[in-house]
């Protein structure tokens, strides 16, 4: 659905891209992960038609934006991120107009109005002015007008910007129930978000892609193996005995219960290193209760990648 | 050309749901009839010079009102951001330039409205016999002008990021497209370049329509002017891609 070949903006002397390149397939629900000013809006109103490339080939539905651009804005739903829409226009009004530019007609208009408005739950302010409306409401507005023509790829950019938590988890629910029946390219700096409505990431930093994956792939991100082990024991000695072991790394312990602690362990010897402190312990004669996988919460897999990428840059 | 429709009702929707379009018709009716008792005061009562002097105040009014009206078109969807809703629609840029043209010439023409009404409350009323053609001929020479000057007020709303800036600089440009016609006393007459500058001259063309005739010759330059206008409207809003 989207085929992005090295990819290059530049504006003036700024290059805001630097060859990008990656591929969203039909039905798949991509997240463009980016600090603030990483290039996730340029990429996105290149992939809507606003902005050209300065070079690179982009294709949305096999049409490239540049000489299809007209063909590619038939297929494409487009939220910016600040929802800009005509504040004097009631909601309704601004819907059908929106749905007749999109080529839509007659009786259809008022069947596509009625149905995106039943979508996004804004039935009952169907008659309202969108300058009156809430921030979240109008994000929801501007989702309607992104979906009313029933594209096949909706391009929404940081859709839960300024949002207060429970208009986030709404707007987030929404885009989860549009996965079914589209192709979603979504941007955020909000990971939770990402993760809850995303299958895969494109991690892009500085204007360059530092990482594609899968959002588990994404968690065990890194060189070491991260576990939890819960013993019982004098903590103290149970440190020493740790600390015996090679590359071992205790991140963190925290007190479960009387004599029972979890430490947070990490090791770069994937094979062997679980087995090796497990062994350590039960020769001191240490109880080990348990012992489990600590993935990287996304986060921390965030930075990781940007950290990676600028010191990759460097 | 469906799509030009739909841009182009907006358009008009949203200039005639506004406040500000009748506060503004009002304010040019209130002059329109204040100027008129004047005049008619100046010349003792004689309508028809009233009603001459008045079309010329039109003149003026031209000038004035055509950036009002076009200020807004570009500058404040560029404000709002509304503008990458716009051309992330389905919609080429011509499309949206010309719309946006046809529909402020449309408005302009509403304003053209107190002077008809004022001719026929006269010849209702006061049994003043107004000179119907001539009326025909100035309303055309108005357009005329306007039809030039909404163009320049366009293209300055497409070059502005704020709406007062896109108005000085429309207005500017009126003022200059003006002062053109005066350049053809510098060369010798007959000269081409003296004849250009004649060709050119909107001012001229005004007094031609307010002497009750319609040069079609000065139309055709009115057209071609605004054709290279709106042409280099649409190549700056192209603009953006090209930065």
């Amino acid at each position: 659905m989207i085929e992005v070949h090295n990819l290059f903006k530049r504006f003036g002397a700024f290059e805001a891209l630097n060859f990008v390149s990656f591929e969203v397939e039909k039905g798949e629900s991509v997240g463009l992960l980016g600090v603030n000013g990483a290039g996730k809006t340029t990429t996105m109103r290149i992939l809507s038609c606003f902005l050209p490339p300065s070079s690179g080939t982009v294709k949305v539905g096999g049409h490239d934006v540049v000489f299809g651009s007209g063909s590619v804005r038939k297929i494409i739903g487009y939220l910016p991120e600040n929802v800009p829409l005509y504040g004097a226009m009631r909601v309704d009004e601004f819907l059908r107009y929106r749905a007749k530019l999109k080529g839509i007609r007659g009786r259809e208009v008022k069947e596509s109005v009625d149905r995106v408005l039943g979508m996004v739950h804004l039935d009952g302010r169907r008659r309202s002015l969108i300058q009156t409306l809430s921030k979240g409401l109008r994000q929801r507005a501007g989702l309607a007008d992104a979906l009313v023509h029933n594209p096949d790829l909706l391009i929404l950019d940081e859709p839960t910007s300024g949002l207060d938590p429970t208009q986030r988890i709404e707007v987030r629910e929404m885009v989860k129930s549009l996965k079914e029946d589209h192709t979603i390219l979504i941007s955020s700096h909000i990971l939770p978000e990402i993760e809850a409505s995303c299958d895969r990431v494109v991690v892009i930093n500085d204007g360059t892609v530092v990482a594609e994956k899968k959002i588990d792939e994404l968690r065990r991100f890194g060189d070491s193996d991260r576990f939890q082990i819960l013993v019982r024991g004098d903590k103290e000695t149970i440190l020493k005995v740790l600390e015996e072991q090679i590359d071992l790394r205790v991140e963190d312990s925290e007190e479960r219960a009387t004599s029972e602690f979890l430490f947070s362990l990490s090791t770069p010897d994937r094979e062997n290193g679980r087995a090796d402190v497990n062994r350590r312990l039960v020769r001191a004669d240490f109880a080990v209760l348990g012992l489990m996988s600590r993935d990287l919460s996304l986060e921390e897999a965030f930075v990781r990648l940007i950290k990676a990428g600028e010191g990759a840059s460097k | 050309m469906r799509r030009f429709f739909v841009l182009f009702g907006r358009e008009l929707k949203a200039t005639f749901d506004s406040f500000g379009f009748f506060l503004l018709l009002a304010i040019v009716m209130g002059i329109t009839g204040f100027t008129f008792q004047n005049l008619l005061q100046g010349t003792g009562g004689e309508m028809d010079f009233a009603l001459r002097g008045l079309q010329s105040w039109l003149f003026w009014l031209t000038i004035v009102l055509t950036p009002l009206l076009t200020m807004r078109l570009f500058a404040e969807e560029k404000r709002s951001g509304s503008f990458e809703l716009l051309m992330t629609a389905p919609v080429s840029d011509a499309q949206v330039v010309l719309a946006k043209y046809f529909s402020s010439a449309l408005i302009f023409a509403t304003f053209m409205l107190p002077l008809w009404v004022l001719h026929a409350l006269l010849a209702l009323f006061f049994d003043a016999e107004p000179d119907w053609g001539q009326l025909c001929a100035t309303s055309i020479g108005l357009l005329g002008l306007a039809i030039v000057f909404l163009a320049v007020g366009l293209f300055a709303s497409a070059v502005s990021s704020q709406q007062l800036w896109a108005g000085i600089l429309a207005l500017i440009g009126n003022m200059v497209l003006m002062a053109l016609g005066t350049l053809q006393s510098f060369f010798d007459a007959g000269s081409t370049f003296s004849r250009f500058f004649r060709y050119i001259n909107l001012s001229e063309h005004l007094g031609t329509a307010l002497g009750g005739v319609i040069d079609f010759r000065q139309t055709l330059v009115q057209v071609s002017l605004t054709c290279l206008i709106l042409f280099w409207t649409i190549r700056s809003v192209e603009v953006r891609k090209w930065r």
